[in-house]
């Protein structure tokens, strides 16, 4: 990498690592951090792809070489069963072949809405009576 | 001779870790499951029909059903009888990283 006489480079930026910026080659400083987890869970739109990728992480890239940590940071899992959306594009493509080992991918037509996406369970009891109250107010 | 003093190897040698020659069914059974794991992913993949690079590589995998037991059980190592060794769960690291193309290549040679 060779860069003009008087470049500066950002706070943290490590550029000998050799990974792109977007991989997580630089080290972000404590507040620019906050804000980057504070984002909503990453979705790479494209309008003009037939569908979605349903990526879930199912084991863990502890152990593994950096540049495949990298990748899949970048395809914005940081936990395990996490799920994250993106396109049908080449360059998602080549991202979960490189981790294909930990992830488990669908193919979706869209991305659910965060209410689709909301874990409902049925509360298992109806309530027949309450002190004070009709039951048809309830059940309502 | 008996009781808690008796001359036994973890006795004068302290720690002693025995480690299987070879992998038992559930082991074996297990591996078959993470590389049947991996056919699926490939599949999706192939499915959404995006076309690259990555994928054309992808596809020439070998899938689970068409590997050999020796393939999947069994590494290349320079020092064993027949050039090969049954630790691949502690070698691999619990065959989290693609091994198989690897493989191929060595089937060949030996």
């Amino acid at each position: 990498m060779s860069f003009p006489k008087g470049f500066f480079f950002r706070q943290g930026f490590r550029p000998s690592l050799g990974i792109s910026h977007f991989a997580g080659g630089f080290h972000l400083s404590s507040s620019t951090n906050f804000r980057f987890r504070l984002l909503p869970k990453m979705v790479s739109h494209n309008n003009y792809t037939t569908g979605f990728f349903k990526i879930t992480l199912r084991r863990s890239p502890i152990g593994l070489p950096r540049k495949h940590r990298a990748v899949v940071k970048a395809l914005g899992l940081s936990k395990l069963s996490q799920t994250v959306y993106h396109s049908h594009t080449p360059i998602i493509v080549g991202m979960i072949l490189k981790v294909k080992e930990l992830l488990e991918v669908k193919n979706v037509k869209r991305v659910p809405t965060p209410e689709e996406r909301k874990h409902h369970t049925e509360p298992g009891y109806v309530v027949t009576k309450r002190f004070n109250k009709p039951v048809q107010d309830i059940n309502i | 001779m008996f009781g808690a003093f008796r001359a036994t190897i973890i006795a004068y040698g302290g720690l002693l870790w025995k480690m299987p020659a070879e992998m038992n069914k559930t082991r074996k059974a297990n591996v078959r499951k993470r590389l049947k794991a991996v056919d699926k992913v490939i599949a999706v993949v192939a499915e959404s029909g995006v076309k690259c690079k990555a994928l054309t590589l992808a596809l020439q995998l070998p899938k689970e059903s068409e590997m050999k037991p020796r393939d999947k059980y069994t590494v290349f190592s320079k020092k064993h009888k027949g050039y090969r060794k049954d630790w691949i769960w502690i070698l691999l690291r619990w065959a989290k990283t693609q091994y198989t193309l690897f493989l191929i290549n060595r089937v060949q040679i030996h």
